[in-house]
């Protein structure tokens, strides 16, 4: 007989395997994730697939030119390492989570 | 395994339930448990200031899915001791049991306890079982009361 640990009951919980977590959040750190991007990475698993401009605007953040372009870099370099995806729908490009980063999203809105 | 849960209550190696409900028992002149003879309960709203002396039974926001292949044991939280709740719980819970916990909470202290809506009074920690459950059979199954 023995005592589930905190991995465990995450696991039998959530669903959420710790090992599942690791390469996520090894992109996140590899790629400057701030306080104010990780509150973006929040409102991209609660909001997909959504705009840079709506997401922003939805979190509070200004929509404005600086903000939007350094949301647009970060999320490509994100892109670039696999954990987000984009799509093109009419005239706009949405962003989502992709393969990769699906536990990470299940993860946050857990 | 746990429905409505919270992640940010997963512990170390337990899990806190949050309180979701209260009643209170209708005073009779004698309970008879082997007659059925029970008081009624009243629900009372969160938040609520319990007096000194007085008990309560309080139901988690929780709602277990207890696989057979495990069971858990419930425990007071350090919080519930710290400001003079004394919480009684059946101890074990037991594999196959579905639905939120119940508990009593009774109040030691000298001084009035607001009890609030999320309130952490109850843990619990999950133990792997070995050999096969049969899956428990009970009048209180889906967090029944009385």
């Amino acid at each position: 007989m023995s005592v589930l640990a905190y991995s465990e009951l995450l696991k039998k919980i959530t669903g959420i395997n710790e090992k599942d977590l690791e390469e996520p959040f090894k992109i996140l750190s590899e790629n400057n994730t701030t306080k104010s991007r990780l509150k973006i990475i929040k409102g991209l698993a609660l909001y997909e697939p959504i705009s840079i401009g709506n997401l922003l605007h939805k979190m509070g953040f200004p929509r404005g030119g600086g903000s939007y372009l350094t949301t647009k870099k970060y999320f490509s370099m994100l892109e670039k390492d696999g954990l987000l995806s984009k799509q093109k729908i009419k005239n706009k490009i949405v962003w989502m989570f992709s393969k990769k980063g699906e536990y990470l999203k299940r993860y946050i809105l857990s | 395994m746990i429905k409505n849960y919270l992640k940010a209550n997963i512990g170390p190696c337990k899990y806190t339930f949050c309180l979701g409900e209260i009643f209170k028992h209708k005073p009779i002149s004698v309970v008879d448990a082997s007659k059925d003879l029970f008081p009624e309960l009243v629900e009372l709203k969160l938040p609520y200031i319990l007096k000194p002396g007085e008990f309560i039974i309080g139901r988690t926001v929780e709602e277990f899915d207890t696989p057979l292949d495990l069971m858990s044991i419930y425990s007071p939280s350090s919080l519930s001791v710290r400001i003079g709740l004394n919480i009684i719980c059946g101890v074990i819970n037991d594999p196959g049991y579905k639905g939120k916990a119940i508990f009593g909470i009774h109040n030691i202290s000298e001084n009035k306890i607001k009890l609030f809506n999320g309130m952490e009074l109850l843990h619990t920690a999950f133990l792997e079982l070995k050999g096969k459950a049969v899956p428990v059979q009970t009048r209180y199954m889906g967090g029944k009361i009385l």
